[in-house]
């Protein structure tokens, strides 16, 4: 699939493209940035696939779990990948939309001591774990030990709640937050896949308003 | 200090009117109430700006804010006047007159 792609078009006509739609500037931005996600479930997948499209150029997935039945119902993997490494499965799938963008896998669990060497290279870290103690663990290492690095977290997307809830909120300078703020999958029961894109998508289009130097007013 | 600069934590769950939520609605505001109460009896009319509220909490450490408020401390991050408060310092930061505390507050799902 990968060599079809390649076939019908080149890195060049691939960028052409992209710049024609954002403006030679903004790609040169998209292209030259390196953005890190934490977790590939409902949240990372969905960010993944939406900075790849863009056109970012280095993409830096970081998951422990393997694709199971139970993700398909939110997370972008497909039925045939059931079992494979989530970082395998999502570089196949992000190859076969975006073949010229750079991705480097770690199958990894994330933890305070190691985060910093998988997160070194990130511009921009995205928070995309379904644990609330590893997103606060998360939050306070990248704010503790990389405060050059913008982080983009996520908190309060489950149940049915109205889609206008879900917002971005700059806690601070280079630290934002996606979501509601208050609706957990403990209490609420379950995730549905419309609600997890639009807290994901949020993300996305945070780290893409921060590389274009769009940035929300604080709080 | 009065009641009405307690955390409005009623506008949390706005539009969510399950029943599971307005009970949760009904102990945060207790818990709201605890620390509103615990705030008005330490003395001194020396403000902080807490999650966006103010409240008579200066000459408190954090980590007794934090208690009083009844967080988890395994899921949050806090921020005083834009900067982390690492998890170490917790029990040496001191809030002070003028401080602005950002308490963000994780639930699970992704």
């Amino acid at each position: 699939m990968w060599e079809v792609v390649k076939l019908i078009s080149t890195k060049k006509e691939w960028n052409e493209a992209l710049s024609k739609r954002h403006g030679k500037a903004l790609q040169e931005r998209f292209a030259s940035a390196a953005v890190a996600i934490c977790g590939l479930g409902g949240l990372g997948s969905n960010i993944a696939l939406a900075l790849a499209r863009t056109g970012i150029g280095r993409l830096i997935l970081i998951d422990f779990d393997r694709v199971d039945i139970t993700n398909l119902h939110r997370q972008q993997y497909k039925a045939a990948q059931i079992g494979m490494n989530k970082t395998d499965a999502l570089r196949e799938n992000l190859a076969e939309i975006a073949p010229y963008i750079e991705v480097e896998t770690h199958t990894v669990r994330l933890t305070e001591d190691t985060a910093a060497e998988f997160l070194d290279d990130a511009d921009i870290i995205c928070e995309a774990f379904d644990d609330a103690e590893c997103k606060a663990m998360l939050t306070n290492t990248v704010l503790e030990a990389m405060p050059d690095k913008y982080l983009v977290a996520a908190s309060g997307m489950a149940g049915l709640g109205s889609a206008n809830t879900i917002r971005t909120r700059r806690v601070s300078k280079r630290f934002y937050i996606c979501g509601d703020g208050t609706s957990d999958v403990a209490e609420e029961g379950s995730l549905v896949a419309s609600r997890v894109m639009l807290c994901a998508a949020h993300q996305a289009h945070t780290v893409l308003r921060i590389l274009a130097g769009q940035f929300e007013t604080e709080r | 200090m009065t009641f009405d600069r307690e955390p409005d934590l009623d506008n949390a769950n706005v539009g969510m009117p399950d029943t599971r939520i307005l009970g949760k609605t009904k102990s945060m505001k207790e818990v709201a109430r605890s620390a509103a109460s615990f705030f008005c009896c330490i003395g001194g009319v020396f403000m902080v700006k807490i999650n966006g509220k103010e409240l008579n909490a200066a000459g408190t450490t954090v980590a007794e804010y934090l208690a009083v408020a009844n967080y988890d401390p395994k899921r949050i991050a806090v921020e005083r006047n834009g900067d982390i408060v690492p998890k170490a310092q917790y029990g040496s930061t001191v809030l002070k007159d003028g401080d602005s505390l950002e308490v963000v507050s994780f639930v699970g799902g992704g």
